[in-house]
């Protein structure tokens, strides 16, 4: 028991102590964030730096800045786990507040550790003029709305993001609405939540994104952007005074106010794409793009297909990337494959990977030739031209045709290989018979087809149930009995009936006997052979007949007794003793 | 009796001359295909399908739109025809010829299509009505004279037969009325959504045949023989059900 103990104990110190090993080998970094890259002068941004799995040795602290007001606003801790990973988090957080429009960097920072120094990447923070619109209606207290493209000059197909900053003291609020003519934009990704302090207010910012493309150049504008928001007004708020009454702030009232915000629209020049200097095979990617490029395999035979697989990554508009013309001579190209990836939320940084599949059509092919891919990079200003390639590539004679499989068709070997053969250079013309014309329906939906096909199953049908009623038979010789009683019961009363109208007493009286022979033999369950009138008296009397029809009974079988001596009836009796026979008959049943 | 005997006749009266009017309009169609009148031929031709489809309606018309130019529909009319007769060495020749023209590979079928694909739909229906037909007589006859068939093992073979046979049958009938497969009609841009303004997904050229995953309003979500996806245009495809 000790021992089973000791062990259990050991895996779990082991247990723990690969957890230990596991977190210490978590990536330790310091990330610092911002809100928002954009603010107006005046309005505070928070700015944080997250310290990923180690502890600071001391607080970290931000340089001064010419221009912005740094506060110490407090810090965090949070862990996470899940995904295989496990992360605790320390932030330390900042209050940065701008009094002067321009650009601000806030430099990389330094923080010490046990387990060594860890540095935050730079970040850069726009400061715009505080926008004076804001002030002028008194619904701007409660909600105002920012339109802010992060840049005012660009070239045609350059993507520009921008921001749509929503500040709202509290209320809900729609998707923006944003006017952009002559640009192609990009879908809204979740809007980032964040909070800003104007004046003594403090506002639930809402950060949307998009990225404009424009696809002209000239003066454009970009906006207006209106949003439909609905304001949560408190009712109190304007009646507040000393003698109102004392449970006043308690049961809080909100009034629901909807209204339509908007944001002025922002000048953006787009220049065209240079002229000079363009590639011939520019084909309208704008952007900062790198290449890869592979071929497989490089040794086949003449007619196999060789893949080429080019991966394009960067930023620009990756949607609108597209491969040149890869038509070379000797090669039979198809239409590529094409699979996009996009890496940030707007779609601006992304990766597209083109498969495209070429089949050399001669041994005299050595290689795979360069592909190239033409863009215009607009922070250079100027064409530049990716290559991959070439690639050698080893083409053998073929073993087998050269032609392309047509999988879809019908296979017929011999008619294949026979129009192989014939080189058919033209369509086999047309037929100058019409041939049955009618719906090409198949038969299985004519109704004539279900009914034919019902015969044979009916006939199925048909004998299991007489093949059944057979066994059932077979299997009940009572049941046998009474039905071949019944049979030959009902054949003899014709035949009575035909010898009482001849008037043959005898006969009539013998077939009469052997009727009531086998009623009362199937009746009593004892052979039919030898019954007589006194041989059924006991067995008879046991049954429940009515006592009127065992003397009919009795006086019958008296008659057939005595008719065997003295047979002198008329034609009458004979009809009185058939109406009795069938009363009698009727009891027994 | 007279009466029915003047329905049977006016009804074999018209009947022959909608045969005489049909031959009439199909000889019009080939004489303006003959003359190189393709876009007649081809709209005589179509007005007559309304009536009915033949095999060598449908073999004329695919002729003529290859003529037309019209590569996509030409591929279309004679996989119709060759839903109805699968094994007419002319129609799988000039389908294969055509298929020839179109820069793209066609879309790979399955092995069960292939043996499917072998007869058509009612040459299944026919062999399994037969089989089951025969099976249902001679287990009719078992009952009758249950000591003449003993041997139930060619019973229960001839019965497993038929059933695969049905099998076979429910099968062609679904590979009948797929819908799954179409031909473009029109060098097209397929897009990566369903509506216009979505980005390219890829070129289409008339001809190239797209496995078809789903409907959106006017839109046919569509897959290439290489495997890209994208949004096509209704009006733009034709399908291959006859």
């Amino acid at each position: 028991m000790v021992k089973f103990a000791t062990g259990k104990m050991i895996r779990l110190s082991t247990f723990i102590l690969t957890l230990l090993i596991a977190n210490s080998a978590y990536a330790q970094r310091a990330v610092a964030t911002l809100d928002r890259s954009t603010v107006a002068v005046g309005e505070g941004v928070g700015f944080s730096i997250a310290c990923e799995n180690f502890q600071p040795s001391r607080l970290p602290s931000l340089p001064s800045i010419s221009g912005l007001q740094i506060s110490n606003s407090g810090s965090g801790r949070s862990f996470q786990l899940g995904g295989g990973q496990q992360i605790s988090t320390l932030t330390y957080n900042f209050l940065l507040t701008a009094n002067k429009i321009g650009t601000f960097v806030i430099p990389g920072i330094s923080i010490r550790s046990n387990s060594g120094v860890f540095k935050t990447q730079s970040l850069k923070l726009r400061v715009v003029a505080s926008d004076s619109s804001d002030n002028k209606s008194q619904i701007s207290d409660y909600a105002f709305i920012r339109l802010i493209p992060i840049k005012d000059e660009a070239y045609v197909g350059e993507s520009i993001p921008i921001e749509i900053q929503l500040f709202l003291q509290n209320g809900q609020f729609n998707m923006p609405e944003l006017s952009a003519e002559g640009f192609n934009l990009t879908e809204y990704p979740e809007p980032r939540s964040s909070r800003a302090q104007k004046g003594n207010t403090i506002y639930q910012v809402r950060t949307f994104q998009t990225a404009a493309t424009p696809v002209k150049s000239g003066n454009l504008k970009i906006g207006p952007v209106k949003m439909d928001v609905v304001l949560k007004i408190r009712q109190n708020q304007r009646r507040r005074s000393p003698f109102s009454d004392p449970f006043d702030g308690l049961l809080t009232r909100y009034q629901d106010v909807p209204v339509k915000i908007e944001a002025k629209a922002q000048n953006i020049t787009v220049k065209p794409l240079p002229t000079n200097g363009r590639p011939d095979n520019f084909n309208g990617a704008v952007g900062q793009f790198s290449i890869t490029a592979k071929a497989s395999p490089l040794e086949v035979n003449v007619g196999d297909p060789v893949t080429i697989n080019i991966e394009m990554s960067g930023q620009g508009t990756i949607e609108s990337l597209s491969l040149p013309n890869l038509e070379w001579r000797g090669f039979k190209s198809y239409e590529p494959s094409v699979l996009s990836k996009k890496t940030d939320p707007l779609g601006i940084n992304g990766i597209k990977v083109f498969e495209q599949v070429i089949i050399p059509e001669k041994e005299t092919i050595k290689e795979v030739p360069r592909i190239e891919i033409a863009y215009f990079d607009p922070k250079a200003e100027s064409y530049k031209i990716l290559s991959q390639g070439p690639f050698a590539l080893k083409v053998k004679p073929s073993t087998k045709s050269n032609l392309i499989s047509t999988t879809s068709l019908p296979e017929n070997d011999s008619s294949d290989l026979e129009d192989e053969k014939l080189k058919q250079s033209e369509i086999i013309w047309i037929k100058y018979e019409i041939g049955p014309l009618g719906q090409a329906t198949p038969f299985v939906t004519h109704p004539t087809f279900w009914l034919l096909q019902s015969i044979p199953l009916l006939f199925f049908v048909g004998s299991l149930i007489w093949r059944r009623k057979k066994n059932a038979l077979a299997d009940n010789p009572k049941l046998r009995r009474q039905m071949q009683v019944e049979r030959n019961t009902r054949q003899s009363i014709k035949k009575l009936i035909n010898l009482a109208e001849k008037n043959k007493t005898l006969e009539f009286h013998k077939e009469l006997a052997v009727v009531l022979r086998e009623q009362i033999g199937l009746k009593l369950d004892i052979p039919a052979e030898g019954i007589t009138g006194d041989s059924i008296n006991e067995s008879i009397a046991k049954s429940n007949i009515k006592p009127k029809a065992l003397d009919k009974l009795y006086m019958l079988f008296n008659n057939c007794d005595a008719a065997s001596y003295a047979a002198s009836h008329s034609t009458a009796d004979l009809r009185k003793c058939l109406i009795d026979l069938k009363e009698v008959i009727d009891e027994l049943k | 009796m007279i009466n029915y005997a003047l329905i049977v006749l006016i009804f074999s009266l018209s009947e022959t001359t909608a045969l005489h009017a049909n031959s009439i309009k199909f000889k019009n169609a080939n004489e303006l295909f003959d003359s190189k009148n393709y876009t007649e031929a081809i709209q005589n031709y179509n007005d007559l399908s309304t009536n009915g489809v033949s095999v060598n309606l449908l073999f004329n018309l695919g002729n003529s739109y290859y003529k037309a130019g019209e590569v996509g529909k030409a591929l279309s009319s004679y996989q119709k025809a060759l839903k109805l007769a699968p094994r007419n060495p002319d129609l799988i020749k000039n389908f294969n010829f055509v298929q020839k023209q179109v820069p793209t590979p066609p879309i790979p079928i399955t092995l069960s299509q292939k043996l499917i694909r072998k007869l058509s739909i009612d040459e299944w229906i026919f062999i399994t009505a037969f089989l089951s037909s025969l099976f249902f007589i001679l287990m009719g006859i078992k009952q009758f004279y249950p000591s003449h068939i003993k041997n139930r093992f060619w019973m229960k073979i001839s019965g497993a037969i038929a059933f695969i046979f049905l099998l076979f049958s429910l099968y062609s009938l679904s590979d009948y009325y797929d819908d799954k497969r179409a031909f473009v009609t029109k060098d097209i841009v397929v897009h990566t959504g369903p509506v216009e303004q979505s980005p390219e997904s890829f070129m289409a050229k008339d001809g190239m045949e797209l496995f078809v995953l789903g409907h959106n309003g006017n839109f046919i979500n569509v897959k290439s023989s290489f495997g890209t996806v994208g949004w096509i245009d209704t009006d733009a495809v034709a399908f291959i059900l006859p």
